[in-house]
């Protein structure tokens, strides 16, 4: 279902677009938030209960939603991968406190020029990403950003473990060339 | 690199995630089951939106329309569509809009059913007079709740909203209203039911200051 539809569905009708929105989704909101929760102390409950969490924080934000700046797969994709990084702080946040002054001092890189050298690196790694072939593409999102093991992409991808594992190394093999590159242009 | 890019992948806005795998399926199917799971905590999650659904669905529309119901009946209004439209608004559906070349504006047969009916709308730039002639006037039966009320009929000339002049309509009597410039409604009112024939003349500059 398109995204102009799913959003007409959600607005006359929360009940049967929530369906309709869960039922188009729910398996990919599902592996970003099984990337980052995927190891115990999590359970599959922790990842349920998250999964509803960001739908229903995708419906609370419904009268903000903007589509000129980004689909509704990938605004699902950003809330949950927020969400389940909150969860891991939280678990992870101990009643240990630093103080003041034990505290590192901030890294010199957080300086304004750092940043946008950082932000045109970022830009320069997407542009170059956008370059390689779909499957290549593919694989390294399912890799990275669903934090998927190799032997589940080859399995929702239709390819051998093996074949996964060497077009990923050969992408990113491809990608650092192309960067080093341009550092040197 | 990996930990490079695995920072970079995290960092993505929906923008930037929409370019990078737009065109990608990754949209795996779900497991049934979970899925089920997560639809009803969903739904359990949201029950007071669910509420606020069915409220706005049904219950206030249909409220309203018993109350506009209730009130059009009390009034003794509630005859036909047209004829509600008419009471709420004031005003008739289908107005002259304007005139012929000769200044003058023809009107037919027009029912007044209920309280008012516009004969006129029209948008002045100057000051104008309207000479209202009826060539046909004749009144029916009195409206529901005023078996009483002796016929008239009166003819008001509205210019902004505001009442600029206004007579009673007699049978071959032509009737001069000044008005304008503005906005101008012709609307007539009548103590009973009625219908009306008629010319409406335009003239320009003739209003007396």
């Amino acid at each position: 279902m398109e995204d102009t539809v799913l959003l007409k569905a959600l607005r006359r009708n929360p009940d049967t677009g929530m369906e309709a929105l869960m039922e188009q989704y729910a398996g990919l909101v599902d592996s970003v938030v099984r990337g980052k929760l995927r190891t115990p102390p999590f359970s599959g409950e922790d990842i349920e209960d998250c999964v509803a969490e960001v739908f229903l924080e995708f419906y609370d934000g419904l009268p903000r939603f903007d589509p000129a700046r980004g689909s509704i797969r990938a605004w699902l994709c950003v809330i949950a991968r927020n969400r389940a990084v909150d969860r891991v702080r939280r678990q992870y946040a101990g009643p240990d406190l630093v103080p003041l002054d034990d505290a590192p001092l901030p890294a010199e890189g957080n300086s304004p020029e750092r940043e946008i050298i950082r932000q045109e690196d970022r830009d320069r790694l997407l542009r170059e990403l956008q370059g390689l072939e779909r499957v290549d593409r593919e694989i390294l999102f399912r890799k990275y950003y669903l934090a998927q093991p190799s032997r589940e992409i080859s399995e929702r991808m239709g390819l051998t473990v093996t074949n996964i594992d060497t077009r990923a190394h050969r992408a990113i093999g491809k990608l650092r060339k192309r960067l080093e590159g341009t550092d040197r242009g | 690199m990996d930990e490079h890019l695995a920072e970079f992948f995290d960092e993505l806005s929906p923008a930037e995630l929409d370019t990078l795998i737009g065109d990608l399926s990754l949209d795996d199917a779900p497991d049934q089951k979970a899925l089920k799971r997560l639809k009803a905590r969903v739904r359990r999650a949201h029950p007071r939106k669910r509420r606020k659904t069915a409220l706005r669905r049904w219950l206030l529309p249909f409220a309203a329309a018993v109350l506009a119901v209730v009130f059009l009946a009390n009034a003794g209004l509630l005859t036909t569509a047209a004829q509600w439209t008419q009471s709420v608004l004031g005003l008739e559906a289908s107005p002259i809009q304007g005139f012929q070349a000769d200044g003058t504006a023809d009107f037919q047969g027009r029912h007044i059913d209920i309280l008012s009916h516009t004969l006129l709308v029209c948008e002045e730039a100057e000051a104008v007079s309207y000479q209202v002639e009826l060539s046909d006037l004749s009144f029916g039966e009195p409206r529901r709740g005023h078996q009483q009320t002796a016929p008239h009929a009166y003819i008001y000339l509205y210019v902004d909203g505001q009442t600029a002049d206004s007579g009673e309509l007699h049978e071959g009597e032509p009737l001069v209203l000044d008005g304008g410039p503005g906005t101008c409604l012709l609307v007539v009112v009548s103590t009973v039911k009625a219908t009306i024939s008629g010319t409406i003349t335009r003239s320009v500059g003739e209003v007396a200051s």
